[in-house]
């Protein structure tokens, strides 16, 4: 029996939308995308109930879970994207520092997320931060994700030492919440 | 083979969470053959998809997530930083470093354990329960404060909030529990009085697809739950007891009063107290009296031990404000003794920094939050939109002492001077989370399930819908 293909486009004309604009409703949506309204109210049914998008009680748009795997699965990570989101405030409150999720793929660095805290360079003494601390989440042939910690500038030595044991615990922590891809495509 | 006709929107996502699931790249022909797509359609759906970016075709016949997926993560996880600054959760400014904060985590591994939450996500707006284990010191007025002040915060997703005080009683408080699901709770926010008599209830709870978040109280092992909000109560036990024994110079008797018996927060502090206080062989301890945080029984308990050890005692050891008030003011009111009062532990209490400000007496404290409450709001929101979460979350809190009893282990991150509020009442609880000019005694607040804009605290069985 033959598939139509009718409303395939606009699934990557909204998430286009999503991503790169704030959250707005489905009117304006629509409005923007020079679409229908039921048919844009119908797509976006279909991805929110998939967990592509997301909708606030006053129904503005927002990327959901599902989208946050499409990037990390871009990268080969498998079902990581939860368990950095909820993980990577734990680590900024334990160690009071800033954290990054570094995605290295050849040539190019990603920033997948991050939490911060405000004043990482102590501005009574001048001091700027320390460098980072990485440990490795996850590694493939040409890819690597590490967790970038920057404590502030007034850590003292021994407190860097104990931030880098908590940033070896939720690296691989995340490192357990990610699936190996399959080999073969 | 007939195929089931589905519409090219289903489809195009079923090939984007195939993709997902398998490490974001597929042979086009496996992929077809996986998902009982014709390769003319799966062809026709890829080159739509990959116009925008979803997806990347190789000439080899190779699907591939795009570019387009990691701007969609990248700005999920700025919309997550903006929610989570509106939250509060970037801290102001750095905290004085309790000494291995590193091996916290390794004490606490349900920290760094998380929950996927995708069975529990509905959409807005929620209808949220919280049974509390009781209401009966102005630590459990201000948690309720908390929640409540929680439930406005986030009034855009939570649409009534039901509130129940069980007075200690397990069997009220399951009963509490049915109705709030009979009434059609969306989510519960939990203080157990008793773990293995609510498990039942809870386990019914989760049955029915409603997330519980428990807070302060609870034995995460014995009931099914999604997140355990508290505050370290081995850094409360282990720091304020080390602190005495270095104010003391490691010798000395003194007299120990723990909280409530039934609660685990005061067995787990006072079993870390304990074990630092078995550190130092020269301390000894002459009594160990359990007070239920209660302010009067303080003053009672050590009255009796006045009599019977008189000018022996050193030091006092309390887990909370709530119980050291009533010590400080048997103390203070024992003409018999000559000295100055000996230096206690316990904050919490506005009353408890007053008196020991005043009064010069050597204190020190590590705040138990109620702002938990609030967290436990946001961690429900969080559970009830399908997000992963920690299975335990600790509040943030503050070592408090008084000026200049800071001792080689333990320095502040306020001196209780700072921390202290003159202006406001004596059973002000401090860190509540609700601002500073949070007054219990003019508290007002007003959500779909209360009355008159009264707090659920005011009222002793609570606040149940239509009340």
């Amino acid at each position: 029996m033959a598939h139509d293909t009718a409303g395939v486009g606009m699934i990557g004309r909204i998430l286009a939308e999503v991503a790169s604009a704030e959250p707005c409703t489905a009117t304006v949506l629509a409005r923007r995308l020079g679409t229908a309204r039921t048919t844009t109210f119908d797509v976006l049914r279909r991805l929110e109930a998939a967990g592509f998008i997301d909708r606030d009680p006053q129904g503005l748009v927002s990327p959901g879970l599902a989208s946050a795997d499409l990037g990390f699965a871009a990268f080969g990570m498998v079902g990581g994207a939860g368990a950095t989101e909820a993980l990577l405030c734990v680590l900024r409150e334990e160690a009071d520092a800033s954290i990054e999720l570094v995605i290295h793929q050849g040539e190019v660095t990603t920033v997948l997320a991050q939490r911060t805290v405000v004043g990482l360079a102590d501005p009574d003494t001048g001091l700027r931060a320390p460098a980072p601390l990485d440990a490795t989440v996850w590694t493939n042939a040409d890819t690597k994700a590490i967790l970038r910690v920057t404590s502030r500038a007034s850590a003292q030595a021994a407190d860097r030492a104990a931030v880098g044991r908590c940033v070896d615990m939720v690296a691989a922590a995340l490192s357990l919440s990610v699936t190996p891809k399959e080999h073969q495509p | 083979m007939s195929r089931r006709h589905q519409p090219g929107v289903d489809l195009a996502i079923r090939v984007l969470v195939r993709l997902i699931d398998c490490g974001g790249c597929r042979a086009a022909g496996r992929l077809g053959a996986e998902l009982d797509i014709p390769r003319s359609t799966l062809f026709r759906i890829s080159r739509i998809l990959a116009e925008t970016g979803l997806l990347t075709l190789s000439t080899r016949g190779v699907l591939a997530l795009g570019p387009l997926g990691v701007q969609l993560a990248q700005r999920r996880d700025a919309m997550l930083r903006k929610e989570d600054a509106e939250r509060g959760g970037i801290r102001p400014r750095p905290p004085a470093r309790a000494p291995g904060i590193g091996d916290d985590l390794l004490r606490r591994p349900a920290s760094i354990q998380t929950v996927d939450c995708t069975r529990f996500r509905r959409g807005p707006r929620y209808k949220v329960g919280f049974a509390n284990a009781a209401i009966d010191s102005p630590w459990r007025t201000a948690l309720v404060h908390s929640v409540e002040y929680g439930a406005v915060k986030h009034r855009r997703w939570i649409s009534a909030l039901s509130v129940r005080h069980a007075a200690h009683s397990a069997a009220q408080q399951s009963a509490d529990i049915e109705a709030l699901l009979d009434a059609g709770v969306d989510g519960l926010i939990v203080s157990a009085v008793s773990s293995t008599r609510i498990a039942p209830v809870l386990r019914d709870a989760e049955r029915r697809g409603v997330p519980t978040i428990l807070v302060d109280r609870g034995v995460p092992d014995e009931i099914p739950h999604v997140s355990f909000v508290t505050c370290d109560d081995h850094t409360i036990g282990a720091r304020t007891a080390l602190w005495l024994a270095e104010q003391l110079r490691g010798a000395g008797s003194i007299i120990v009063l723990p909280g409530l018996a039934a609660a685990e927060p005061a067995q787990r502090r006072l079993h870390e107290a304990r074990r630092v206080f078995d550190g130092f062989p020269n301390i000894e301890i002459l009594a160990t009296e359990w007070t239920g945080w209660q302010s009067a029984e303080g003053r009672r308990i050590m009255r009796i031990c006045l009599d019977r050890f008189g000018e022996r005692i050193d030091g006092v050891w309390c887990d909370s404000g709530l119980q050291a008030v009533g010590s400080l003011k048997a103390f203070l009111s024992d003409r018999r003794r000559s000295g100055p009062v000996p230096p206690h532990t316990g904050g919490d209490l506005n009353l408890a920094y007053k008196l020991a400000i005043r009064h010069n007496v050597p204190l020190a404290a590590v705040d138990y939050p109620p702002a938990m409450g609030l967290r436990a709001v946001g961690v429900l929101l969080d559970a009830l939109r399908g997000r992963t979460v920690p299975r335990r979350i600790d509040v943030a809190t503050e070592t408090v002492v008084t000026r200049p009893h800071a001792t080689a282990s333990i320095q502040p991150d306020l001196w209780a001077d700072e921390h202290v509020r003159w202006d406001l009442p004596d059973d002000l609880i401090l860190a509540s989370g609700l601002g500073v000019s949070y007054d219990p005694r003019s508290f007002r607040i007003r959500y779909r399930g209360n009355r008159y804009n009264r707090s659920a605290a005011d009222q002793p069985g609570g606040a149940p819908y239509g009340s």
